[in-house]
């Protein structure tokens, strides 16, 4: 029953690369521009968490544990700094550059991830080595599932992603501003045409996508019982990467491609030769890139001639 | 001769100013610290030197270039290891530390040797992974190359964990080889930075290497005039791989280990850095923001312990407000021969030379004897519908065929199936007896069909003279290699391209703007620089695709006499597709009409003029009275 239990832990982190991979794939989608920046949103979504348990109360140490509510309560928090933080990320650093060459905002957007990275690794902000994450006190801490335990915490996790991703999801295809998201990824001068307030989609595109990944900041946190000033870096790489996968402006390529990482990570992990599990990562970006350059469920508009 | 002995002393400066260089600090005492500060700028320039090829020429985003690096410096330290430590065992280290002449020469025969090694690894690589990779576009080309690095981080630290044994993610070279760190001096990386900057100076500053900046403007357009890109983009890439495999080597044995983990993302990104900052596509904004950079970060170093951290973010902070308020870069594409221009006052001379105009002529016009252009059935299906369905044509030499309809009759995609953008799905194409179809835009063009297109593709950022300089390179005798080299020939065949690229301005009235940026000139003068230039292209077979568009009466007129005029000067088949009825019935001896992609009609003007199948395309059926 290994099998089984390696695809939950696949799902689970499939599901967080979705969820950081969705705020990849909308802001491409609009701006065409890999908002390097995004992997570390993720990361201050974390960290946000970790200083409002402190605030709330907590002792910082493993057997404090805290409250479901006090743990939605972090959530909020951190939500609700992410979306102010890439809110000022885009009106600040990006909207100047919106007309600028495409490498130009490309290195703007590593330099905003560079800053965020390095300023968060200062003693004085949150130190450079990683902090314990506060455990959720939960009725119950395992769960067994045909036969095999599972902690509770890790379900919890996983239905929260689902929650979120099918949120976002409502959120893009059901309400005007997602309608209006959509029509800007299609043709950015064409929605501003047809009367859509590009700027003020513009941000909305960063807030939503900054909110999700502040959830899987926290999730992550919660399933690793740590935070880490660089957490970003490595997560972002592969959410950016499953985004790809999935077909880069493409919302439902976002989440296959999340669920394709997460999955092939873990079970190459637990395989022999879990040591090229990032190498497989990657050679698995390169070759759909070759093979289906908008990715599995993107698709590359012709340039007309 | 002055150009010749200008070049001879430009090369005996580079390889004896960085050792005058390196023997002043020695004999000035200064500290080794500075000194290493200082090979750390001359890596540096040849790094981004090279990427400025890549990406501000060649147009082409690499963010995992430091991968090549860490690729030269593994194989050089594997040589050096393994090969060298046992070629140097009967030498004795009063030798190869020494001072003397002999020990500096062999130290540096030694360095070569394993440089060669190095990049030799990173050019094996730049191919396996340019070739496929570089066919990929913009972001999707630097997202590729991302994955590139991570890949080769990831497989090198395997390599150097299981196969070496090393129990971390560095190999250490072996103390037999301490003495390489001596050979990795100012001299050596400057030499290596300053044959870097003459080598992408003499490669750009051609009328081979123009073709990459054309590759960055308009790829399409590029292919459309000869240019094969795939193999362009793979020599810039090729190049720039070879100089970061280079500093690579250098690195290595400067500090006597190869650390993949140093040539990670933000590695390759602080090679790109200077690219952005000093202007993409200006050389020498990219060697004096490599050099004011790296010169930034390495005083940077010196803050007191406590404040290490603040370093980064200075770095971090520089670049995005850098960005943001100067997004063209320092210099933007302003170079210093600019500079040297303007001091000399030196007059872009136009004047008239009576032999140009004739090589021109010789030049452009091809013998063509046997030409005919055919398409039989001519057919392509996009999805479930046919553009194009049964096209049938014949054309020859010194015939104008008018090719109309209503928009969106398939004109423009007989076009692009005749000069190679689709592949046609049935039917044949064949010039003079030999098949064309789907062997590619570059291929066709070198074969002698050219275009031009429908919303003008012109190099715009590029000047007049560049612009039509460009598509004359196909025919060119002389290569990069002897771009690079700067031989006689090269100087002879530059001198005579430029001639005859003015020549053939001249005859669109467009001499006394060869030095203005193409994409400033009017709307009508940018069209007709767009005939220039495919008629550069030695065409037997021109298609112009609505060259009247766009022009006011007067310059209609013009333009006819212009189409008449250069298909009996140089004997070419013409095919124009037009909209102006003036146009096409005045300057045409036959016309297709095209309607839903099926031809409804051929023949003399008068007889399209009062066929009634083409009033009713163009106009609707006619109601009964």
């Amino acid at each position: 029953m290994k099998l089984f239990e390696n695809i939950i832990t696949g799902l689970t982190l499939g599901g967080v690369y979705a969820l950081i991979a969705l705020g990849y794939s909308l802001v491409y989608g609009v701006l065409r521009l890999i908002n390097f920046a995004h992997g570390d949103v993720y990361m201050v979504g974390a960290v946000v968490a970790f200083w409002a348990a402190r605030w709330f109360g907590w002792s910082q140490t493993a057997d404090d544990k805290v409250g479901p509510l006090v743990m939605l309560a972090m959530l909020g928090v951190a939500i609700a700094v992410c979306v102010c933080l890439g809110y000022f990320i885009e009106r600040f650093a990006y909207r100047p550059l919106r007309k600028a060459p495409r490498l130009n905002s490309l290195i703007t957007a590593i330099g905003i991830s560079f800053l965020l990275e390095y300023t968060f690794q200062l003693q004085a902000v949150f130190g450079a080595s990683p902090r314990g994450f506060p455990e959720i006190r939960l009725p119950v801490s395992k769960v067994t599932l045909l036969g095999m335990e599972f902690r509770f915490e890790q379900l919890l996790i996983l239905g929260g992603t689902i929650f979120f991703l099918a949120l976002g999801r409502y959120i893009l295809m059901h309400t005007r501003t997602g309608l209006a998201i959509r029509a800007c990824s299609f043709h950015f001068d064409n929605a501003r045409l047809m009367g859509v307030n590009v700027n003020r989609i513009t941000s909305s595109t960063f807030i939503i996508g900054s909110a999700l990944a502040a959830v899987a900041g926290v999730f992550v946190g919660m399933y690793n019982h740590q935070v880490d000033p660089l957490m970003g870096v490595n997560a972002g790489l592969k959410a950016f990467t499953a985004a790809v996968v999935g077909g880069i402006g493409n919302l439902s390529g976002a989440v296959l491609g999340g669920l394709i990482m997460g999955l092939s990570e873990t079970f190459i992990g637990a395989s022999p030769y879990s040591q090229y599990r990032d190498a497989f990562s990657f050679v698995l970006l390169i070759v759909i890139l070759l093979v289906r350059p908008g990715g599995l469920l993107g698709s590359v508009a012709a340039e007309k001639v | 001769m002055g150009r010749s002995l200008r070049n001879l002393i430009i090369l005996i400066g580079i390889f004896a100013a960085p050792i005058v260089a390196q023997t002043l600090a020695d004999r000035l005492g200064v500290s080794p610290y500075t000194q290493s500060m200082f090979v750390r700028v001359g890596l540096n320039i040849s790094l981004s030197v090279g990427l400025c090829l890549i990406i501000g020429f060649a147009g082409q985003f690499s963010i995992g270039h430091a991968s090549f690096m860490s690729l030269g410096a593994f194989a050089s330290g594997l040589f050096t290891m393994y090969v060298m430590t046992r070629m140097v065992t009967g030498i004795s280290p009063a030798v190869l530390e020494g001072t003397t002449l002999g020990s500096i020469a062999l130290r540096y025969g030694l360095l070569m040797l394993t440089m060669i090694v190095g990049m030799a690894a990173a050019a094996v690589a730049a191919v396996v992974v340019g070739l496929p990779a570089l066919r990929l576009r913009g972001d999707y080309l630097a997202i590729a190359t991302l994955g590139m690095g991570e890949i080769t981080y990831n497989l090198l630290t395997i390599a150097i964990k299981d196969a070496l044994g090393s129990n971390d993610t560095a190999f250490y070279l072996p103390a037999a080889a301490t003495f390489m760190k001596k050979s990795v001096n100012i001299s050596s990386a400057w030499m290596l930075a300053l044959l870097a900057i003459l080598i992408v100076r003499n490669l750009v500053n051609s009328t081979s290497g123009r073709a990459l900046p054309a590759i960055r403007e308009n790829e399409i357009a590029a292919s459309s005039v000869g240019i094969h890109n795939t193999r362009y983009k793979l020599i810039a890439f090729v190049v720039g791989s070879l100089l970061a495999g280079a500093a690579g080597v250098l690195e290595a044995h400067l500090n006597l280990q190869v650390n993949p983990a140093n040539y990670r993302f933000d590695r390759s990104i602080e090679m790109v850095v200077p690219v952005v900052l000093g202007g993409s596509g200006s050389l020498t904004g990219t060697v004096v923001a490599a050099g004011l950079f790296t010169y930034m970060l390495e005083r940077l170093r010196e803050l007191p312990a406590g404040y290490q951290a603040y370093r980064q973010i200075v770095y971090a902070g520089v670049l995005v407000l850098f960005m943001i308020v100067r997004p063209q870069g320092l210099l933007g594409r302003w170079e210093l021969s600019d500079l040297w221009n303007w001091l000399s006052r030196r007059k872009r001379s136009t004047a008239v030379n009576p032999q140009a105009a004739l090589a021109m002529a010789q030049t452009i016009t091809r013998p063509s004897a046997d030409l005919k252009l055919t398409c039989t059935n001519l057919t392509i299906r996009f999805g479930g519908l046919t553009a194009v369905n049964g096209f049938n044509l014949c054309i020859g030499p010194g015939e104008i065929v008018g090719l109309i309809g209503p928009n969106g009759a398939g004109k423009t995609t007989c076009f692009n199936m005749l000069t190679g953008v689709y592949c046609p799905t049935e039917g044949s194409i064949k010039l003079s007896g030999r098949s064309i179809a789907g062997i590619g835009p570059a291929r066709i063009n070198n074969l002698g069909i050219a275009r031009t297109f429908q919303n003008i593709r012109l190099f715009s950022d590029l000047t007049v003279l560049d612009n039509v300089r460009i598509a004359l390179h196909a025919h060119l005798k002389t290569g990069l290699p002897a771009a690079i080299l700067r031989t006689r020939a090269f100087y002879a065949e530059e001198e005579k391209t430029r001639a005859i690229s003015l020549e053939l301005l001249r005859l669109f009235d467009l001499h006394e703007k060869a030095y203005e940026i193409a994409s400033s000139l009017p709307y009508g003068d940018q069209r007709r620089l767009e005939i220039a230039r495919a008629l550069a292209t030695r065409p037997r077979v021109l298609c112009l695709d609505e060259p009247a568009a766009g022009m006011n009466p007067a310059e209609k007129h013009e333009l006819m006499n212009l189409i008449r005029r250069i298909r009996d000067q140089f004997h070419l088949a013409v095919l124009l597709i037009e909209h102006d009825m003036k146009v096409v019935m005045g300057v045409c001896e036959r016309i297709i009409v095209l309607d839903h992609g099926e031809t409804i009609a051929q023949g003399k003007p008068e007889e399209i003029r009062n066929n009634p199948k083409v009033i009713e395309a163009y106009l609707g059926e006619q109601v009964a009275a």
